[in-house]
C-alpha cells in the first residue's frame, strides 16, 4: 500500500510550494495528497492564471525531480454553501489540474449551512457535485466526499448512512468516499462499522488523531478538538481501522494526514523578536520521518507491504 | 539549563525493566531523570532502583507524588532522601466546600508542618499551578501560588513551573512567568493548545504534548526565564504519545496496544533535538552530565 501525506501547512512557514518536495522526499515519502486546498484555495493563486498550465507543469516537473508524486488531493478550501461559485470555479481549474499533475482523485468538504434541514443538504450538494461532473468525466477524476463535522455542525455527512445517502442520490461512477479518521472520532463514529459499510465506495483516507468528541463548552475552539495528530498518539482505533481496510480489500493510499508541529502565527507582545514560532527544516524533517516510520509500523503489523 | 526527562505512562507501557527503561532513556540523551513516587520505597528497593540507574548512567532529580496528607506524605519524602532526589512536588488539599481563605489557611498549615520533615530529609518541596479541571483550588494564577507560599513563612517551598498546566489558563505567559523570579524550583515543558473551560476532564484538557506541538507561546516562556536568571532543570513532562485502546465489538485482535519502543525512542530523540533548539534560540547554555 502507498504511504502518502497531506501537505501540512508547517512546510510553508519555510519554503515556496515546489521547494517543498524534496524535503518530503528527505523524510521517506514518496507520495503525497496534492494541496489544492491552499494552493487553490483563493483566485489570487497562481494556478487561477492565464499561465496555469504552465504553472502546473513546473510543479509537475518539481514533483518528478524530488522524486515523489500525488497519488490523492485536496480540493479547494471553502464552504460551497456560502461561496458557491467561487469554490466551484476553483474546484474546476484544480479537476484540470489533475491529468497533468497524474491525479486520479480529489477530496472535498461538502455544503452545509445552519438550518439546512437533510432534505435541503441533500439537494444542495447534489446539484453542486453535478456541476462538476463534466469535467471529472473529461478529465478522469474521482470526486471523494470526506467525512466532516461533529454532531452540531450542519452536515449530514457524520457516517457511512449520511454519507451513502448523497452518494446514492449523486448516483454516478466518479463520486466516492474518503474517510477522515479524526473527524468520525470526533463524531463519535465507529471506525471498523463505517468503513466497511462504505466498502468500494472508499477510495482515500486521512488518517489522523484525536481524543474523540468535546463537550458542547469546547464547541467554540475548533482547534482543540481536530488535532490533526498523528496516528497511534491519541484515542482513535486503528486496529478497527486496518482491520476494516484489510476486509475490504483496499486498495487507495495510506494517507496521513497531520498538522504538527503547529506553527504559532499570532502577535504577541511579550514575544519580543521571537524565534520559535515553528521548529527549524531539521526538526521538521525528523518529526515527518518519524510520522513515515509510524505509518510503516502500522501497515507491517498487518503484514501489509509499505509502498 | 541541564535537560531532564519525565517517565511517562508510554514508557511505563512497554513492561520494561528498570535497567532497561533507563538505559532507552540515556540511548536518548537523558542523563537525567523524573519519577512518580506514590508509595514509600525501602531501603532495598531505593538501592535497586540506584543501582539499575547507577548502571544505565542516570540520575533522578525529581519526584511528583499524588499521596496527600501528612501521615502518608512523610514516608515519600523519607523515600526520596534514599533515593539521593533533592525536589518533590506535592498537590495540594481541597475540598469542594472550601473557600478561598480555608483553602489558603488549611494548605498554609500543611506545607508548614511538612517543611520541616523536607528540610530534615534535604528536600525542596515544590508546588504548581491548577488547570482548569482542578475547580476546587484557588492556584490557578501565579499570584495565588505565591500568596500561598507566602502564607506558609517558610523561605524553602518552591514553585515546579508546569508551561502545560499555567497555559491552560489562558494567560499572558510571560508576565505570569516573571513573577517568579527566584521562587522557581524546576521547570516543566509541555505543550497544549490553551484551557478548555471549568469541569473538562483533565486528560483532554491537559495534552502534555512536546514543546512546540501546541499553541503555547514557548518565545513568551524563554524570554521570562532567562530574564529570571533561572537555570535549572528543563524537564520534560510529556504525556505523548498516548495509546487508548477500547473495547470494540468489530475486531478480534489488537496490535496497538501501546506505542512501540523504536517509535519512542526515534520521537523522544525529536523531543531532546526540539528542546535544544528552543534552549539554544534563547542563548541558554545546555550543562551535559559528566
Amino acid at each position: 500500500m502507498k504511504i502518502s501525506i497531506s501537505q501540512s501547512s508547517v512546510w510553508a512557514k519555510f519554503f515556496e510550494e515546489r521547494d517543498y518536495y524534496p524535503h518530503i522526499n528527505k523524510c521517506g515519502f514518496r507520495y503525497i495528497d496534492y494541496n489544492f486546498y491552499e494552493f487553490v484555495g483563493t483566485d489570487a493563486s497562481p494556478y487561477m492564471d492565464k499561465d496555469w498550465e504552465e504553472q502546473t507543469h513546473l510543479t509537475k516537473e518539481a514533483m518528478d525531480k524530488a522524486g515523489v508524486s500525488a497519488v490523492t488531493s485536496h480540493a479547494p478550501k471553502g464552504e460551497p454553501a456560502v461561496d458557491t461559485e467561487g469554490i466551484a470555479r476553483r474546484t474546476l481549474r484544480s479537476i484540470e489540474m489533475c491529468p497533468i499533475l497524474g491525479i486520479d482523485r480529489m477530496v472535498y468538504h461538502p455544503g452545509g449551512i445552519k438550518g439546512m434541514t437533510r432534505k435541503e443538504y441533500i439537494d444542495f450538494n447534489v446539484s453542486y457535485v453535478r456541476r462538476l461532473i463534466p469535467a471529472l468525466e473529461k478529465y478522469g477524476v474521482n470526486l471523494l466526499l470526506e467525512n466532516v463535522g461533529r454532531w452540531d455542525e450542519p452536515f449530514y455527512d457524520h457516517d457511512a448512512d449520511e454519507m451513502l445517502d448523497l452518494i446514492n442520490a449523486v448516483d454516478h461512477p466518479l463520486y466516492h468516499a474518503c474517510i477522515d479518521t479524526g473527524h468520525l472520532n470526533l463524531a463519535e463514529g465507529n471506525q471498523y462499522k463505517t468503513i466497511t459499510a462504505l466498502g468500494d465506495h472508499l477510495m482515500g483516507l486521512h488518517i489522523q488523531d484525536n481524543l474523540g468528541a468535546m463537550p458542547v463548552q469546547m464547541l467554540d475552539k475548533p482547534w482543540r478538538q481536530d488535532l490533526h495528530l498523528p496516528p497511534m498518539t491519541m484515542g482513535v482505533d486503528f486496529d478497527e481501522v486496518l482491520q476494516a481496510l484489510i476486509k475490504i480489500n483496499y486498495k487507495g493510499a495510506f494517507n496521513i494526514e497531520p498538522e504538527s508541529p503547529r506553527a504559532y502565527d499570532k502577535a504577541n507582545k511579550f514575544a519580543v523578536n521571537p524565534r520559535l514560532r515553528t521548529v527549524s527544516v531539521p526538526l521538521t524533517e525528523e518529526y515527518y520521518k518519524w510520522v513515515y516510520d509510524i505509518a510503516k509500523y502500522m501497515l507491517g503489523q498487518y503484514g501489509i507491504e509499505a509502498e | 539549563m541541564k535537560l531532564s526527562i519525565w517517565v511517562s505512562p508510554a514508557w511505563r507501557a512497554l513492561d520494561l525493566n528498570d535497567r532497561e527503561l533507563y538505559g532507552h532513556l540515556k540511548d536518548c540523551g537523558f542523563s537525567r531523570v523524573c519519577g512518580e513516587l506514590n508509595a514509600p520505597a525501602g531501603k532495598e528497593e531505593a538501592e535497586a532502583l540506584l543501582s539499575a540507574m547507577k548502571d544505565a548512567g542516570v540520575t533522578l532529580v525529581k519526584e511528583r507524588t499524588s499521596v496527600l496528607g501528612k501521615d502518608a506524605l512523610i514516608p515519600i519524602i523519607e523515600s526520596c532522601a534514599r533515593l539521593h532526589v533533592t525536589q518533590l512536588v506535592i498537590p495540594l488539599l481541597s475540598a469542594e466546600n472550601w473557600k478561598r481563605d480555608e483553602y489558603m489557611e488549611k494548605n498554609a498549615a500543611y506545607l508548614r508542618s511538612l517543611a520541616p520533615v523536607a528540610r530534615e530529609n534535604g528536600v525542596t518541596l515544590m508546588i504548581e499551578h491548577a488547570g482548569h479541571f482542578q475547580n476546587a483550588h484557588y492556584t490557578h494564577s501565579t499570584h495565588e501560588l505565591l500568596h500561598l507560599i507566602d502564607l506558609t513563612g517558610e523561605d524553602g517551598i518552591m514553585v515546579n513551573l508546569n508551561i502545560g498546566a499555567i497555559g491552560l489558563m489562558d494567560v499572558d505567559l510571560y508576565p505570569e512567568i516573571r513573577l517568579l523570579k527566584g521562587r522557581i524550583g524546576a521547570v516543566d515543558m509541555n505543550d497544549n493548545f490553551f484551557g478548555m473551560a471549568l469541569g473538562i476532564d483533565k486528560w483532554r484538557e491537559d495534552l502534555a504534548l512536546a514543546p512546540l506541538m501546541g499553541f503555547l507561546d514557548y518565545d513568551e516562556v524563554m524570554r521570562a526565564l532567562t530574564e529570571t536568571g533561572y537555570d535549572g532543570d528543563m524537564n520534560l513532562l510529556v504525556n505523548y504519545p498516548r495509546v487508548l485502546p477500547k473495547e470494540s465489538p468489530y475486531i478480534t485482535e489488537r496490535k496497538f496496544t501501546c506505542f512501540p519502543l523504536p517509535l519512542l525512542k526515534q520521537f523522544t530523540l525529536w523531543m531532546k533535538h526540539t528542546c535544544e533548539f528552543i534552549i539554544a534560540s534563547y542563548g541558554a547554555g545546555l550543562e551535559e552530565e559528566a
